[in-house]
């Protein structure tokens, strides 16, 4: 056993050893009593020093920010926002015409690209849709109603491959600010399940494709978009925008 | 119905219990942000790490068990060690020592943590009887996680001496924390 390696025990404790030496450490450290003593008296002795530190108020919204970036994980596990840059034309359109050609570019791109992290969609109406319309089928497209905004949207359920997808797109939301979000609720009795966030474009304008997946079977009774303060919002907590009975 | 322990708070979130974890950030985010900013200095920093703590606890299950002692002590090392990993990551290294930071303070906010307040006061109260260069050396080591090299060098002290030194400013430390929490009638540690 190297007794040299004793000394190092401080410098294993604050993390300066790597690689080999770190290696070299740990495994001195279980064949040297002493130092598995020392180490764990090391522990003891400072086990207490962080109450000195001084009371210290959170920042606003810390709390919020932290479980959102904590659960961030679980939400990557859905598709996210895919906002739509070239939507502008279409704006002056009734909502209804326009959005049976829109989902299914929508849709197509969804099928086709992976929808990772925050990545824009530029869809363009081309040959995937014609492909898509005979394996993606329509249940029901309802038109969003603004609930105290001016803004609007249409969502749609569809069933692509026998999965059902939430196809969400919307007009006029005001912008986001830091940690702000949208968030798309189906709503079944008093229950609200989250379908997935996004964030719309500088337009206002935002088009997503969510899984529903939930288990059990489920009478869907409307759908719902909330100006959420941050992403992690379990229940509604900011204000809806958007509210439609399926 | 006594509160929920943070053990029983642990146990849940192995089982992806959101409400949990939530329960838990709100029981230590004071604790654990006083503590980031104390060897951060700096809020968003502080911030990030108190993050990196629940991110860990959160996608890591499994990572503690009992025998790792108490669960706050565990969940303060954690923290630590992500804050001394910020501090290196700092393209400046900004770790000069700052004279204050072990004094006693002038004045502090007396708030309803009163334990922690208690305990903090036995410990300024114990650091006093500490000499200057034990001070420098306990804050450079625990607090700014400094390297026996570094230590050396800032303290003009031999290498070989580096931890000797803080083990003893260590244990005078606890003997005179001890001795302060028997005076106020308390179990020592």
């Amino acid at each position: 056993m190297d007794k040299s390696r004793c000394d190092q025990l401080l410098d294993y404790y604050n993390g300066h050893l790597e690689g080999e030496d770190k290696q070299n450490f740990e495994k001195h450290l279980q064949e040297c009593e002493a130092c598995l003593s020392e180490w764990t008296e090391w522990q003891m002795l400072t086990s207490d020093l962080p109450y000195l530190s001084e009371e210290k108020e959170p920042p606003a919204g810390m709390k919020d920010r932290v479980l959102a970036a904590v659960f961030a994980d679980q939400e990557e596990n859905q598709p996210k926002a895919a906002p739509i840059r070239n939507m502008a034309d279409k704006e002056n359109k009734p909502v209804k015409e326009a959005s049976k050609p829109w989902i299914s570019g929508l849709l197509a791109a969804a099928l086709t690209l992976s929808l990772a992290g925050n990545a824009y969609l530029f869809l363009e109406k081309n040959k995937q849709e014609a492909a898509l319309e005979k394996t993606a089928e329509t249940f029901k497209t309802i038109t969003l109603a603004p609930h105290q905004s001016k803004s609007s949207g249409v969502a749609s359920m569809v069933k692509d491959n026998g999965n059902m997808k939430l196809i969400v797109q919307t007009h006029n939301l005001n912008p986001v600010k830091g940690k702000e979000a949208y968030q798309v609720w189906l709503i079944e009795g008093d229950k609200k399940y989250r379908a997935g966030t996004f964030t719309p474009d500088g337009k206002g304008n935002g088009a997503v494709v969510f899984d529903v997946n939930y288990e059990g079977t489920h009478n869907w009774e409307a759908v719902a978009v909330s100006h959420e303060p941050t992403a992690a919002s379990k229940e509604p907590k900011g204000n809806i925008v958007l509210l439609s009975e399926l | 119905m006594g509160t929920i322990s943070d053990f029983e708070l642990y146990e849940r979130i192995q089982k992806d219990d959101r409400e949990a974890l939530e329960l838990l950030y709100e029981r230590y985010e004071k604790l654990l942000y006083s503590f980031a900013f104390k060897i951060l200095q700096q809020k968003e920093l502080s911030e990030d790490a108190v993050q990196e703590v629940f991110i860990k606890i959160w996608r890591n299950k499994r990572t503690y068990s009992k025998e790792k002692g108490k669960f706050s002590s565990w969940m303060l090392t954690v923290t630590r060690n992500a804050c001394i990993d910020l501090l290196r990551k700092r393209s400046k290294t900004e770790t000069e020592l700052s004279d204050e930071n072990l004094q006693i303070p002038a004045s502090e906010n007396v708030e309803k943590t009163v334990e922690w307040r208690e305990e903090r006061e036995q410990l300024q109260s114990a650091i006093s009887t500490l000499s200057e260069e034990q001070k420098k050396m306990v804050e450079l080591f625990y607090f700014k996680g400094e390297s026996q090299q570094k230590i050396s060098e800032s303290c003009g002290v031999p290498l070989g001496t580096v931890k000797g030194r803080i083990r003893l400013a260590l244990q005078h430390l606890r003997k005179k924390y001890n001795e302060g929490r028997d005076k106020y009638g308390q179990e020592p540690m």
